[in-house]
């Protein structure tokens, strides 16, 4: 048993999982043209079990990739428009008084769209935030309470929100506290013109094409079971620890810029998310460990929304992103103080 | 490839790491040290009399410097599961060779690539200035005279070099027996308390000093010199009258004469001063009988060689003493003559009785003073080195011939009151080295004066007593 617990996962182990998570990746890029590296992150981000910011201008497919990767994991899959007069009833369920018999009312509980597997939150910077802070319990705690009965949500459960960044007027900032629930923020891009030119050549409406596989859920419990043992390394898991600590402007190992440029650093659920999402690169990468490189694959998205900027950043138009990209660069992933003017290169 | 190559990799960039890391610390403490090393020995040179070659023994602080940089360096030193964790992102194992070291890893071990140990380069070219720099820094403040080393205030008079011939001067009196132990070790302290107390400001009370123990030792050295000089002299005085002594005693021609010269050599030798000098020289044997004026010929040789050897040190002394510039141009001179055996001296010394002068003209007949020039034809010369021929030979060289010859076919034609006609075009004759010369025949050309010409008629027309005329 114990000499079990001590090994890694073995080839065999792993490439079944493995397979399955390159098959569901080679649909998503078959579906949605040209955006092979938004669909690996966002696969990864559903199999670190957490939920996914996107963020990007209208039209650029942000539903037709939540819809995709329900249809190919064969998960159910809802969608709410965020709006302002959107209340938390709306989302959660509510209680709805019904004739249960012969002279007998009672009330009875009406799931919101929030029961399901996939839930899109389109717009969900559109919501006052009363109806935001009802998403809170729900994406942490994966389970709705009302009237003192908490039910929980399906499993697997992930939202996959989406907010415009160019209409802000009549929108409410999301704040910290859910914007630290999600898992990554990814930017969805413009595609180029290749991409642009095969999709209204190949596809009328635009419509993507039906997933030719689709996963089923004893094959999806296999992968989880699989991501949950991939293994982090202590010297990979010191790294993640001293990249997060390393946003706060008081860290020790706080860059200059971290120094100058941010207000408050990354939570320690932002460790843990890095930590998570590493291994799930690691097991679409076809290892049973997450290595550095996974970490600084997923660093990006995990910090870009966790790290508040004060207002000397936005004077210099500094953005998030380019801070974490910056601390990537700085800091030594093996922890080895090799001094400025020594330099190791690769023989 | 594999978990083992990976493991040997790591071990050979940990050690080039550490080594690179502890040369680089260590160039920066030595820097460091250096520059404080240069201010420290600024300092001394400006505050003390410190010598170089002492201050110089701080460089052997480098090796405490080193043990300082592998003592800090030891601490950093990286870590070996850090080392791996650095070849793992380098290669991009995915965290599957620091795995290794936690997990069982073995089946991965064929997925591992071929790990090549990374160079490390150190940027070394500011650190090396700056080691250059303070290296640089330090041979300045050696070098640096020490008048600048002073502030302009207060700065030292440069008297070194004058006090070390002083120095020098006295070890060699004390060496010559001329300055006793303690007064010459007096003598020292004060020229290093001199040159402790040189101040630029008042550079006249220094060297004030300083001239007067000068003036002190050239005094000591002339009073020892013509002690020295007299010692000479009278040990040229006693090997002379030993050399003549030993002839008499050769020839046993004159018992009394060689007496006299016994005795007198006796007197000569009991003189203190050349008593004390030659009872270290002389067995003790051969003093008493000498003194006692019954040596016998071998005795009187022996005495005479080491007589001779006697002064020949003591003008080695006097030498010394001409050479440290410790007397003057006169006993220059002096020493150049002492130990020449002068007649005069010694007939001067032998003067009293008949038998002191037949014994002064006996030495004035067995010695000569050599030479062309002094003392008589019949004195014996005195050769002593012979001279060298070298470079001193005279270059051989054929001269031409002579006019005699052309003159061995003339005839007289006759003899002229007047000056003798020349015909137009001929050409006076000329041979001999005169034809070389300025001289063109002078026979032709000299004219002879009117009031000459009468004399020069009668020596033509004279009859010779002797029975020879002029050929008319």
């Amino acid at each position: 048993m114990s000499e079990k617990q001590d090994a890694i996962l073995t080839p065999d182990e792993l490439k079944p999982a493995t397979d399955l998570m390159n098959r569901a990746l080679e649909q998503l890029d078959r579906m949605l043209l040209g955006r092979t590296e938004l669909h690996r992150m966002v696969l990864a981000g559903i199999l670190s079990k957490g939920h996914i910011l996107l963020e990007g201008l209208p039209g650029l497919g942000k539903t037709a990739l939540v819809r995709a990767i329900g249809q190919i994991l064969q998960l159910e899959f809802k969608r709410i428009q965020f709006t302002p007069d959107l209340m938390p009833a709306d989302i959660l369920g509510t209680h709805i008084l019904q004739e249960t018999g012969p002279g007998k009312r009672e009330m009875v509980f009406e799931p919101g769209p929030v029961f399901t597997n996939i839930l899109l939150a389109d717009e969900i910077n559109r919501a006052s935030p009363k109806t935001q802070s009802a998403m809170l319990e729900t994406m942490q705690e994966r389970s709705v309470t009302l009237l003192g009965t908490t039910r929980s949500l399906p499993d697997p459960f992930f939202v996959l929100a989406s907010q415009n960044p160019i209409e802000l007027e009549g929108t409410y900032p999301l704040p910290e506290a859910q914007l630290d629930r999600f898992l990554f923020r990814l930017i969805v891009q413009n595609v180029s013109v290749e991409v642009l030119d095969e999709i209204i050549s190949t596809r009328r409406q635009g419509e993507p094409p039906a997933a030719s596989w689709q996963m089923s859920s004893e094959q999806l419990a296999t992968v989880f079971a699989v991501a949950a043992q991939i293994y982090l390394p202590h010297p990979v898991s010191r790294y993640v620890a001293r990249l997060v600590a390393a946003t706060h402007p008081v860290g020790t190992e706080a860059t200059d810029q971290i120094r100058e440029y941010v207000s408050y650093g990354a939570s320690p659920r932002a460790a843990i998310a890095i930590a998570e999402s590493a291994r799930a690169c690691a097991l679409m990468a076809g290892r049973p460990t997450a290595g550095f490189e996974d970490v600084k694959q997923v660093a990006g998205p995990v910090l870009n929304h966790r790290i508040i900027l004060n207002y000397r950043a936005r004077l210099d138009k500094a953005t998030p992103s380019q801070v974490v990209a910056a601390l990537l660069d700085t800091l030594p992933e093996a922890g080895v103080d090799v001094p400025d003017d020594v330099e190791l290169r690769e023989a | 490839m594999g978990y083992a190559e990976g493991e040997q990799a790591a071990t050979t960039l940990r050690r080039a790491l550490g080594m690179v890391r502890l040369t680089r610390r260590f160039t920066m403490l030595a820097t460091l040290y250096l520059f404080v090393y240069g201010v420290v020995v600024l300092l001394f040179r400006a505050l003390t009399r410190c010598p170089r070659n002492l201050l110089a023994f701080g460089f052997l602080a480098l090796f405490p410097v080193a043990a300082v940089a592998l003592a800090l360096e030891r601490r950093k030193f990286p870590a070996r599961t850090a080392v791996k964790a650095l070849l793992d992102s380098m290669h991009r194992c995915g965290g599957l060779l620091v795995a290794g070291d936690e997990r069982d890893a073995g089946a991965w071990d064929a997925r591992l690539p071929e790990f090549r140990v990374p160079t490390v380069h150190w940027h070394a070219r500011r650190h090396v200035l700056a080691l250059t720099a303070s290296a640089i820094f330090v041979v300045f403040a050696f070098s640096i005279p020490r008048r600048y080393t002073r502030p302009q205030s207060s700065y030292t008079l440069e008297v070194d070099h004058l006090v070390e011939e002083l120095t020098e001067q006295v070890d060699l009196l004390e060496e010559e027996a001329v300055l006793e132990d303690t007064r010459a070790r007096a003598l020292r302290d004060e020229l290093d308390r001199l040159a402790e107390e040189a101040r630029g400001d008042d550079p006249a009370r220094t060297l004030e000093a300083l001239d007067h123990i000068q003036a002190v030792m050239n005094e000591r050295a002339s009073e020892a010199a013509e002690a020295a000089l007299a010692q000479v002299e009278e040990m040229t005085k006693a090997q002379a009258l030993a050399d003549a002594s030993a002839t008499l005693a050769a020839t046993g021609r004159d018992p009394a004469l060689m007496a006299a010269a016994m005795k007198a050599l006796a007197g000569l030798l009991k003189d203190q001063e050349l008593e004390r000098m030659l009872a270290g020289a002389l067995p003790e044997g051969l003093l008493g009988a000498a003194q006692a004026g019954a040596l016998t010929p071998e005795q009187l040789k022996a005495l005479s060689e080491l007589l001779k050897q006697c002064k020949g040190e003591c003008r080695g002394c006097l030498g010394r003493l001409c050479k440290a510039r410790l007397i003057d141009a006169k006993f220059l001179k002096l020493c150049k003559n002492a130990g020449r055996y002068d007649p005069d001296a010694l007939a001067a010394f032998l003067a009293d009785g008949q038998a002191g002068k037949e014994l002064a003209v006996l030495l004035r007949a067995c010695c000569g003073k050599g030479g062309v020039d002094r003392g008589r034809g019949d004195a014996p010369m005195t050769w002593t080195e012979g001279s060298s021929e070298q470079g001193a030979a005279f270059k051989e060289q054929v001269l031409p011939p002579g006019p005699v010859s052309g003159l061995n076919n003339t005839k007289l034609v006759g003899i002229s009151a007047a000056v003798p006609k020349v015909s137009a075009g001929a050409t006076p004759v000329r041979s001999g080295v005169l034809a070389t010369g300025e001289g063109p025949g002078a026979a032709h050309t000299r004219t002879v004066l009117p009031r000459h010409r009468a004399a020069v008629r009668r020596y033509f027309e004279r009859t010779d007593k002797e029975g020879t005329r002029s050929d008319e």
